[in-house]
């Protein structure tokens, strides 16, 4: 009887052999997937019923997201996405029993939205001139929606806080609606701006529905919807009515606003919980010191003087809280972005330094005409003559502050010290200024060249090339396949197509290398129809 | 009187025999060097869930009057190539040698096994013998064609199917 029992455990044993192996056939997100939000699940479907021995979710710290959790069986498996997952790069790592009894592993990469930060991965791709237009695009870009928010919010700011009669003037709301409708323009462009800049795409790109997502999936995505929100509430506010025209200038400034707190590397930067509301309130006096400098002109140039003195004095008061908050706002996202003296002397310095100096000659302008010409204003025999000069002095603090909102965009499109400064450290405890991790290895009559750049945590590119150990002769094979696996980290093995380049290297970039630790790259080169070179590589990744 | 054991592990072993694994395998994993061996390939699956419908075998260096056997449904081709050493053999010289068979244009869906023989004669030195095959599947290819190396710490996903060549016993 027992032997009957021992045959039967037996043969269920042997039926095992009888099956194939379980395989992944979809995922969701797919693999290598660059999506703009959190999924609300997380889906692996394989061919044949599995049961779920191990899943993770690491994020790029190493850190593993998902609750502790019953195995699960299925063909497909769902796990419900942790909450709060932040923008960023993860890898969903699973090991399964199929049917069969026999375990495999696998590992899917995803990013959610576009990861703001240094670029961790020092691509000398060919695109740097296209890039760079790009970027300076986005730049011109950036300052006319700057100008542009900052002085239909600051228009708005003044009609509340200095001169309420203005809220119907015509000229006034016309220059706000003219504003607004142009940095609405504005802001929308950066969106396929910005997504073709992170694409690397060409012109025609612009026009593209995938630039448009990409850009869309960035910070600057979100900070375009609100601005836009709050620059529809300006526009409504130039036809609204006497009563709800206050409500809609707060409200549609408070969201353009806040939409400067979204996006840019100073709001970025961390601690964020610092720097939004200091970015925000830089933000909001720039808008309110040059959005006031049209209507204030508009003020001199039509109003008696007694007016004028009356609306320069409130003005004035406001202003000496606007500054101060400045200096406040200012000296915080100055010292965040420059961590420390040594990075003064950078391009970001430079421009810094100049728009300081813009900043300066603003505000010796505003001394002049608060203690100077404003008193003078109610003294008849110089009245006339104050006010002539009034209008060039504020003329001239416009075409300054013009000056000061293009330096600022300027400073956007450029790397702040601070992300310098992350990044020497990093090279630092790579100990050496070796760039990335190069290795030899041979299999038989051939030997593998692998080069990992930078060999840091996070993206990196991987390029391979094999040679004839004897003749030292360059062999291009067809293809290879990688198989990235982190045992350490308990992620297991993504596998990876190469592309071949020109020179008859192959190559692979991506964020897959994205947890320090020992990574094992397994190389299959196939060199003809039934031969194939595999050698098997440890890749230190600091 | 009656064999407690016996019978069930004769059942257990005639079972257990045709049992393929999860990878294309040959049937007999040994046989004397320079014998006759009918190498049978069993393929137990199609690629990622697809329909085999082709299989090639590159024979190993060394074996030589390689016949396929037919199947139908499937169109044989055989691919011959000149030694560049020529073989003596019992009946001649042996100037020419099968490198490649194939089995083309069949259909075996994923759910069902079949197995693809050749008949030949092995070398004469005892050791491991391989045969790379090719498993195609419309657009999809599995190539079972990993040789174990010491530069591949870890066993293949798709090793090739593999045999050892026993001592010949002694005439």
């Amino acid at each position: 009887m027992l032997a009957w029992l021992l045959l039967l455990v037996t043969l269920s044993f042997a039926s095992v052999d009888a099956h194939a192996h379980a395989i992944l056939l979809a995922s969701a997100p797919p693999d290598g997937a660059v999506i703009a939000a959190a999924p609300p699940s997380l889906q692996l479907r394989f061919n044949e019923a599995v049961t779920v021995t191990t899943l993770r979710l690491v994020d790029h710290e190493g850190q593993n997201r998902l609750e502790p959790w019953q195995p699960v069986s299925g063909q497909t498996i769902d796990v419900d996405t942790p909450a709060r997952l932040d923008n960023g790069r993860y890898l969903l790592s699973y090991r399964v029993v199929s049917a069969d009894g026999h375990p495999i592993g696998g590992t899917i990469a995803f990013q959610i939205g576009a990861v703001v930060g240094p670029p961790a991965a020092a691509d000398p791709a060919p695109d740097e001139a296209r890039d760079r237009v790009w970027r300076a695009a986005g730049a011109v870009d950036r300052a006319v929606s700057y100008a542009m928010l900052l002085l239909a919010s600051g228009n708005a700011l003044f009609v509340l806080l200095i001169q309420p009669a203005l809220a119907a003037d015509r000229r006034c709301r016309r220059q706000r609606l003219l504003w607004a409708a142009i940095g609405a323009a504005a802001i929308v462009l950066a969106v396929p701006l910005e997504g073709a800049a992170l694409s690397g795409s060409d012109a025609a790109g612009l026009i593209e529905y995938q630039t448009w997502l990409a850009g869309w999936a960035t910070t600057v995505g979100s900070a375009t919807a609100i601005t836009l929100m709050g620059l529809v509430l300006l526009a409504l506010a130039s036809a609204a009515g006497e009563r709800s025209v206050r409500f809609l200038l707060a409200g549609g400034t408070l969201a353009v606003i806040a939409g400067f707190g979204v996006t840019g590397h100073a709001a970025t930067a961390a601690p964020r919980a610092l720097m939004i509301p200091t970015v925000c309130a830089h933000a909001l006096v720039a808008a309110f010191w040059i959005g006031s400098l049209p209507p204030l002109l508009q003020t001199f140039a039509g109003s008696e003087s007694r007016v004028a003195a009356q609306v320069i004095r409130r003005f004035s008061a406001w202003a000496a809280v606007a500054v101060t908050l400045l200096l406040v706002a200012g000296t915080i996202l100055a010292f965040v972005q420059f961590g420390g003296a040594e990075g003064l002397a950078t391009p970001y310095g430079l421009i810094f330094f100049a728009k300081l100096a813009a900043v300066c000659a603003m505000l010796a302008l505003a001394a002049v005409n608060k203690w100077h010409l404003a008193p003078s204003l109610i003294v008849l025999a110089r009245a006339q003559h104050a006010a002539s000069r009034l209008l060039l002095t504020i003329k001239a603090e416009l075409v300054i502050g013009i000056l000061v909102i293009a330096a600022t965009a300027w400073l956007g499109a450029t790397s702040p010290p601070r992300i310098f400064k992350a990044a020497a450290l990093s090279q630092n405890q790579t100990d050496g200024p070796a760039q990335g991790y190069t290795t030899v290895v041979s299999s038989g009559r051939y030997a593998v060249h692998l080069e990992v750049t930078p060999a840091r945590a996070g993206d990196n590119r991987l390029r391979l090339w094999l040679e004839e150990r004897a003749s030292a002769q360059a062999v291009v094979p067809r293809e290879i396949e990688l198989d990235l696996s982190n045992p350490g980290a308990g992620i297991e093995p993504l596998v990876r197509a190469t592309r071949r380049e020109a020179d008859g290297t192959f190559s692979m970039a991506g964020p897959e290398l994205s947890l320090p630790g020992a990574w094992i790259i397994r190389v299959g080169a196939l060199v003809s129809d039934f031969e194939r070179v595999n050698v098997t590589i440890e890749v230190p990744v600091k | 009187m009656r064999p407690p054991i016996v019978l069930p592990a004769l059942v257990a072993l005639g079972l257990l025999a045709p049992s393929a694994d999860a990878h294309v395998t040959l049937e007999s994993r040994s046989a004397p060097a320079g014998s006759y061996y009918k190498a049978v390939f069993r393929v137990p699956h199609g690629c990622e869930g697809a329909a085999t419908t082709g299989l090639r075998v590159q024979l190993p260096e060394g074996a030589v009057s390689v016949k396929p056997m037919p199947k139908p449904g499937w169109t044989l081709a055989i691919v011959r190539a000149p030694l560049s050493t020529p073989i003596k053999a019992d009946h001649g010289t042996i100037t020419e040698v099968v490198r490649e068979v194939s089995w083309e244009g069949g259909r075996l869906p994923d759910e069902q096994f079949d197995e693809f023989a050749l008949m030949m004669k092995l070398p004469d030195a005892p050791g491991r013998l391989y045969f790379p095959v090719i498993q195609e599947c419309d657009a999809k290819v599995v190539r079972w064609i990993d040789i174990p190396s010491e530069s591949a710490s870890s066993a293949s996903r798709t090793p090739a199917p593999g045999m050892t060549l026993t001592p010949k016993s002694s005439p």
